[in-house]
């Protein structure tokens, strides 16, 4: 069956009056032709212009040179000739077109006969025309789109609650509207659910997850009359309720823990804005609210965390790093901040008022009555906002906890400082990244080895490489560092010191990668040598990727640890992934060569290094060359790179070096608890004044055409929607959007919330396209339903769980989901809502589930994402998925750290939505491949084997067990026969295969 | 392809799928499609639009972006100026470095085939196909950035989110083999493309759509969870019984709930992953083929057997009527040597790897598919996603979204033409300039579909493949 769009009649009454026309005489010469008809401009011929010929013909868009919105344009008329001659048809270009249907396109419906009689009666009267009476496109809606009378943008009127129908016991007004509607075509609601039915329905719906074997009984066996609306209270007040119905909300903030594109980097701090949702949710904040504090929260209530974590919402997409932060080309840059900005308004805008604003980026909206203009004012709210790592702790806490964090660090360099004096062990690693090497380093600083200075992170390939020339180091203990390439260009050697010292060594491609590290480098694969993991607590990791040398003062080592005789130790190794390539490694004393390793490869392993370093020495030398096959992958490392005395310790000593050691450790854990939390979130951050922002012809940033303000769509025309001006500062702007979005004369933003919500509740929304209420939307089924709804949630001060009751209570949720043949052939689709539709569970909900029944689920709410996966931070960083098999991995699906660059196949398999799409509305698949994930995915063979036990740990007897997992899995106990079959395949194949059949099953899957 | 009109037929076909449903499969088992998309959306279809020229496609896909210069488009004019000034104001600046010199193409180009189109050295056996290839010399991308441009080259779109041509084509089509996945990835064994598996994903289109990725070591299973891990828990009998059992369960559940395709549907998947387990192992089996065809695409060789494994196995997919496969011949940026044709710091070293595997695997595709008479039915389309600068990075070259080169063989391709030229340093495109939406218009025309009426409604639009541009390159279709 197919809806009828709502096009409201629009009157305009009165009659042109004289004193408003056109002062141009010829328009009213009385004696020539006499009208037939009285044709009215206002009534008669202006809603033809501007529903079927302003679209093209305006004063931006002159298609053929016409613009017909106004009247002096209409009679100058466009290139093939004059628009309109009053009083005479055959010479206005205006009729011959529409006469010989030439105009509007043939794609487009033709004109009636009448419309035509009445332009060509208009054209002979006189063509009346008031000066000041300008035609807007959008004003009408037509056949082939929407106008400013579109039905979603009139005002919610609160309809009068239709009769009871007779032959129902259900009160609640849901009910009778639906039953009207079902009562018009001979239907009537289906009969109430089973209470085991119900229960499970609840439970999914409200907590995506099943109810216990507990909680199941007790609702069975409770009597009391409001057995089922203490149940539905009971749920809405469980915690885990805002974990799932947040859930929906990121789907269509399209929230991820990654920003996506070539170098999906992790956001640490996403998940603060996840938490904010979920206790929006549990704490039933007013969506006005809501949606108020995710817009301007920072600049409504700086002082207030929650209001600036909220604004998350703003930065919650995707983020091409490499084209707005990293690309030399301005060029590009505009091209990606373009594109960012055209997710950002289309995620606000859809979001709250189901308004696909983004059509309007390249040309005005084909469908709603949204211009190129109105889009571009949209871009000007958010013109000097950017995303990034905002703090939103109050200064005291911050301060508080710096202090907190200094009084830890100077224990732990007092530590440091008598462990040297104890152990003299001193590590180099900690030397390149800036320390004194006591273990001091900042995180992420390295040596570059062009300059000698230290430097934030690296980028891979060096670029204004000299090779062969030493560069001093301002650092104490180190002399320098060069660049080796011992081919022809080195002459007589490679300087390896200020003072000129030369060594030999092979020719390399002179080319070099990464800096002088502690710890891995950018690029490194493994961290790991002969099974001890150098980049783990206890050990350090002195990287250096070919082609490169660095020379040590051992001297001032000597100097700084207060011993003469001293050994360098150290366990080296191959860091990268490639077999194919291969580097060479040497150690120099004093431009002596005291060790040469050949081809260290991926092959090698670890190679113990042990040298004795003479009294006299004074420069220690380590250089890494290419091996002539490419700089490739030769990432070698120190492990341990340690200089150290030569003296045996007391066994005193020993000990006192041990217990230094574990209370550093503690410590250093303990600073880490704090650093932990550090109050961050990524969100939005209104940088500064915004700049002129213009409306960008076809889209193309390179295009600028007129200057644009901040301001809301002009198709609300109750809505005031200037913002402001040019110079409306950058937090202004975002506040005067929000406020206009929660306007309670603003009919979208309510009337969007609800049908979301009867959207997760039914499986369909009462408009379907729960993010599109404009012309390619679909119209609602229970249009009047819709607006009581909208008018409830007002008048409840935005309350959404107030709507969840009024439809959790209605009879027509609380129906059967069975079979009906008559009412099928009537409305086969059910969207009169003759009963409940049966649903398939989204994949959050069966993992949840799956936990739940095994007994394996984590409830601890909140805090980082759960990380499933194996990182590698590189360039572009790599996330290898990992089957979840311990319990901080079994957290609630919701608490996932979401990767956008490579879904978790498992989870994409069963119709996870791509983080990176605004997703309304789920899509299901039934495949092959989905039953394969379910049947054979590791984490499905563990968690049936966890099911099993639990069964086992639980109830005595086989048939105890049988029918728990019957209650466990479907809320419901086993038939005899059922109960017979299951025992005899558990006793045959084992409990294991039993439990992985009921977790396979549709039982399991579908709600009825 | 019948057109939908019965709800419960489209839903018994759209039972299994392993993609293999196609627009039929537009299927909303929620009950959310309804009258009122089906005549506002797509399916009102009928498909094919027209007679398809070909049944399949098989897309080799080159990340870090090939030169072209370098490669297949012959530039004199480049060869003459080398060493000269390319920017004398100084002014440009490229991705990642200011341009140096113009630089003349490392290998040495001649002409091959009766057509007599050139080719540089790095192509010895491509070179013997080129009266079978197709030349696009004037492609150009919105973009200079791997991420995106790849994005574009494979969905159309520089933003991610977006469906990739195998996942449209799989939504339009379906397979011919209801054993095997509708749209197969092999993917580079060191690592995926530039963004990701989102370059074979369904974007907004229905899951079932997206790519599914074969691993062609020949060790291991070739379909993750195709059978479950080694665990001793897990016997033979086991397995059987275990599909017995939900098959029994599902089937009861069933009987007492009338109406529900869904419910159906989902027991037939079922049945078809236990056919999956034995159809997958097949055609992943090499050993099947004769060593003079393994010797042909460099199995046995070390620095060809990855991709060589690869071109064959997209040959035995397409010959049991997989739709469309794809075939990576690179990886993303990981570290050097790049695994991919990113050639920022050598490009004599990068190409001179990565040219001769490229050519080895793609030119016995090429051979295999024409001696087996499957050429004529397999469009074989070559990309990348942009090009180099003709003036030097040092040894290397920087990106150039501004031209490259796209062939295309086979599946109603003319041979040994080209459409559109670069200007005539292989800097821009200069006659025809080509986005990749008349290259998916022209693929999509040859599989019998109308590029513009393929479409599906997401977010307020009707969107396709093309966006709101793209043209059948007419030049090229036989």
């Amino acid at each position: 069956m197919k809806d009828k769009p709502f096009l409201l009649c629009f009157l305009i009454g009165l009659i042109t009056q004289l004193s408003g026309v056109s002062q141009d005489d010829s328009l009213r010469s009385p004696e020539k032709t006499r009208p037939l008809i009285k044709i009215d401009f206002e009534t008669d011929i202006a809603p033809i212009f501007s529903s079927r010929c302003v679209e093209c013909h305006n004063p931006q868009e002159k298609n053929g040179g016409l613009d017909l919105s106004n009247s002096k344009s209409a009679l100058i008329g466009g290139e093939s000739g004059k628009g309109i001659v009053p009083h005479d048809a055959e010479k206005s270009e205006l009729w011959k077109k529409v006469s010989a249907r030439e105009m509007p396109p043939t794609e487009n419906p033709p004109l009636t006969n009448s419309q035509l009689q009445k332009i060509k009666e208009w054209i002979a009267s006189g063509a009346l025309w008031p000066a000041d009476r300008i035609l807007d496109q959008y004003l009408l809606s037509t056949p082939s789109r929407a106008g400013n009378d579109w039905w979603s943008l009139q005002p919610i009127v609160r309809p009068p609650i239709p009769k009871r129908v007779a032959d129902t016991v259900w009160k609640n007004p849901i009910d009778s509207f639906v039953g009207k509607a079902l009562k018009e075509k001979g239907l009537v609601l289906s009969g109430e659910a089973d209470r085991s039915v119900l229960i499970r329905r609840l439970y999914f719906d409200l907590l995506g997850l099943p109810p216990t074997p507990q909680h199941l009984q007790q609702f069975l066996e409770d009597t009391r009359p409001d057995a089922y609306q203490r149940l539905v209270e009971q749920l809405l007040s469980s915690p885990r309720y805002g974990e799932r119905w947040g859930r929906h909300w990121m789907d269509i903030a399209h929230y991820a823990d990654t920003h996506g594109y070539e170098r999906d980097q992790p956001r640490h701090h996403a998940w603060r804005y996840r938490d904010y949702i979920i206790e929006s949710f549990n704490h039933d904040r007013p969506y006005d609210q809501f949606l108020i504090q995710q817009i301007a929260g920072d600049v409504m209530d700086p002082d207030n965390p929650q209001s600036n974590i909220a604004t998350g919402f703003l930065a919650s997409g995707p983020y091409d790093y490499t084209g707005i932060e990293e690309a030399l080309s301005e060029k590009l840059k505009r091209q990606a901040l373009a594109d960012d900005m055209d997710d950002l308004v289309t995620t606000v805008m859809t979001s709250t008022m189901g308004l696909t604003v983004n059509c309007a980026r390249c040309h005005n909206h084909k469908f709603d009555p949204i211009s190129q203009q109105d889009y571009y004012q949209l871009t000007a709210v958010f013109a000097g906002m950017t995303k990034q790592d905002r703090v939103i702790t109050n200064l005291d806490k911050y301060n508080n906890r710096k202090k907190t964090k200094l009084a830890i660090r100077s224990k732990i360099g007092a530590i440091n400082e008598e462990l040297r004096s104890l152990a003299d062990v001193f590590d180099l690693a900690d030397l390149v990244g800036g320390g004194d090497g006591s273990g001091n380093a900042p995180d992420g600083m390295g040596l570059d080895p062009r300059t000698g200075l230290f430097a934030k992170g690296t980028t891979g390939s060096l670029e204004g490489v000299k090779v062969n020339h030493f560069v001093t180091s301002p650092a104490a203990c180190i002399e320098g560092c060069f660049i080796p390439d011992g081919g022809p260009s080195a002459g007589l050697g490679v300087p390896i010191t200020s003072g000129g010292l030369k060594i030999q060594l092979p020719k390399t491609s002179g080319s070099c990668w990464d800096y002088f590290q502690k710890g891995p480098c950018n690029s490194q694969d493994f961290t790991e040598l002969d099974g001890v993991d150098y980049n783990g607590p206890g050990h350090t990791l002195l990287s250096i990727h070919s082609n490169k040398g660095i020379t040590f003062d051992l001297v001032a080592i000597r100097k700084k640890i207060g011993v003469r005789n001293l050994r360098f130790t150290s366990t080296m190794g191959f860091g990268g992934k490639h077999a194919e390539s291969s580097a060479d490694v040497f150690v120099f004393v004093d431009g002596k060569k005291v060790l040469e390793h050949q081809h260290v490869g991926r092959g090698s392993g670890g190679i113990p290094i042990d040298l004795r370093l003479e009294p006299q020495a004074n420069y220690l030398t380590l250089v890494v060359t290419d091996d002539e096959n490419g700089i490739g992958h030769d990432q070698i490392f120190f492990g341990d790179a340690w200089i150290q005395s030569v003296e045996e310790k007391s066994d005193l000593e020993k000990k006192r070096i041990g217990d230094l050691l574990d209370r550093r450790k503690e410590l250093q854990s303990e600073l880490r608890d704090i650093i932990e939390p550090t109050d961050l979130v990524f969100a939005a951050v209104g940088k500064e004044q915004p700049g002129q922002v213009h409306l960008l012809s076809r889209g193309d940033p390179e295009a600028r055409a007129q200057e644009v303000f901040p301001a809301g769509l002009s198709c609300l025309t109750g809505l005031k929607s200037n913002f402001g001006s040019g110079k409306t500062s950058e937090k202004e702007r975002r506040k005067k959007l929000a406020e206009w979005i929660i306007h309670p004369q603003n009919p979208l933003t309510s009337r969007v919330l609800v049908n979301r919500l009867w959207h997760h509740h039914f499986g369909r929304g009462i408009v379907k396209t729960p993010s599109d209420f404009g012309f390619l939307g679909s119209r609602p089924s229970h249009p009047q339903l819709l607006d009581w709804l909208a008018a409830e949630f007002l008048e409840s001060g935005w309350s959404i769980k107030q709507i969840h009751r009024l439809i959790l209570t209605s009879g027509t949720y609380r129906q059967r989901s069975d079979f009906n043949g008559f009412a099928t052939t009537v409305d086969s689709d059910n969207q009169l809502l003759w009963r409940m539709n049966p649903r398939r569970l989204d994949i959050e909900s069966i993992r949840d589930a799956i936990l739940s029944v095994s007994g394996t689920i984590n409830l601890a709410a909140g805090g980082p994402g759960y990380k499933d996966f194996d990182f590698v931070d590189k360039y572009a960083p790599v996330y290898k998925f990992i089957t979840a098999d311990r319990p901080e991995l079994w957290k609630r699906t919701v608490y996932r750290f979401t990767v956008r660059s490579v879904p978790n196949r498992f989870m994409k398999i069963l119709d996870c939505p791509n983080p990176s799409s605004l997703t309304p509305r789920r899509s299901q698949t039934t495949t092959a491949l989905q039953s394969l994930s379910l049947l054979n995915n590791p984490f499905m063979i563990d968690q049936a084997k966890y099911f099993a036990n639990r069964l086992e740990d639980q109830q005595p007897t086989l048939t105890q067990q049988v029918d728990l997992a019957f209650r466990l899995t479907f809320a419901r106990p086993p038939s005899p026969q059922e109960l017979t079959a299951s025992c005899e395949m558990a006793t045959e194949n084992g409990l294991f295969y039993f439990c992985r059949a009921l977790l396979n099953s549709n039982e399991f899957i579908y709600l009825d | 392809m019948a057109r939908l009109t019965d709800r419960r037929s489209f839903l018994w076909t759209s039972g299994g799928g392993l993609g293999g449903l196609a627009l039929t499969s537009l299927l909303d088992q929620e009950g959310l499609l309804t009258g009122d998309d089906l005549a506002d959306s797509q399916v009102n279809q009928v498909l094919p639009h027209r007679p398809a020229k070909c049944k399949s496609v098989i897309q080799i896909f080159c990340p870090g972006a090939v030169s072209q210069v370098d490669t297949y488009d012959y530039k004199p004019e480049l060869e003459k100026k080398s060493g000269t000034a390319f920017d004398a104001s100084g002014n440009l600046k490229f991705f990642a470095s200011k341009p140096g010199n113009l630089q003349k193409s490392y290998f040495k180009f001649s002409q091959h085939g009766e057509s007599g189109r050139w080719l540089s050295s790095l192509f010895p056996n491509l070179c013997k196909c080129v009266d079978d290839m197709a030349f696009v010399y004037s492609m150009h991308n919105k973009s200079a950035l791997h991420g995106p441009a790849t994005f574009m080259m494979n969905t159309g779109f520089t933003l991610p989110g977006f469906p990739s041509m195998g996942s449209w084509i799989t939504y339009g089509l379906g397979s011919e083999n209801e054993n095997l996945p509708a749209f197969v990835v092999l993917p580079d064994l060191r690592g995926v493309a530039p963004g990701g598996p989102a370059n074979w994903g369904a974007g907004f289109l229905p899951a079932v759509f997206q790519g599914t990725s074969i691993q062609v070591t020949g060790q291991g299973p070739p379909i993750a969870d195709l059978q479950p891990p080694l665990d001793p828990v897990i016997t033979g009998a086991g397995e059987k019984r275990l599909r017995s059992f939900i098959d029994r369960l599902n089937k009861e559940h069933l009987s007492t709930r009338l109406g529900r395709n869904d419910l159906e549907a989902r027991i037939k998947a079922y049945e078809l992953s236990a056919r999956l387990q034995l159809s997958a192992p097949e055609v992943t089996d090499l050993h099947q083929e004769t060593e003079k065809t393994k010797s042909m695409y460099g199995l046995g060789i070390n620095r060809f057997e990855s991709f060589g494994r690869q071109c064959l196995m997209a040959r035995r997919l397409v010959e049991r009527g997989v739709r469309f496969v794809q075939v990576f011949c690179g990886a993303d940026n990981i570290a050097p040597p790049r695994p991919n044709w990113d050639a920022h710091e050598d490009l004599q070293v990068n190409h001179g790897r990565h040219g001769p595997v490229l050519d080895r695997g793609a030119a016995a595709l090429i051979q295999d598919l024409k001696q087996r008479g499957l050429l004529e039915e397999t469009l074989v389309i070559c990309a990348t996603e942009f090009g180099r600068q003709p003036a030097a990075q040092g040894k290397g070259r920087d990106h150039n979204p501004g031209a490259f080169t796209t062939w295309m063989a086979g599946g109603g391709i003319k041979g040994g033409v080209s459409y559109g030229v670069s200007d005539e340093i292989g800097y821009k495109a200069a006659v025809n300039p080509t986005y990749s939406y008349d290259l998916h218009a022209t693929a999509l025309h040859l599989l019998g579909i109308d590029h513009k009426k393929l479409t599906y409604y997401h977010n307020g639009i009707q969107r396709r493949l093309t966006d709101v541009h793209g043209q059948v390159i007419t030049d090229l279709v036989a």
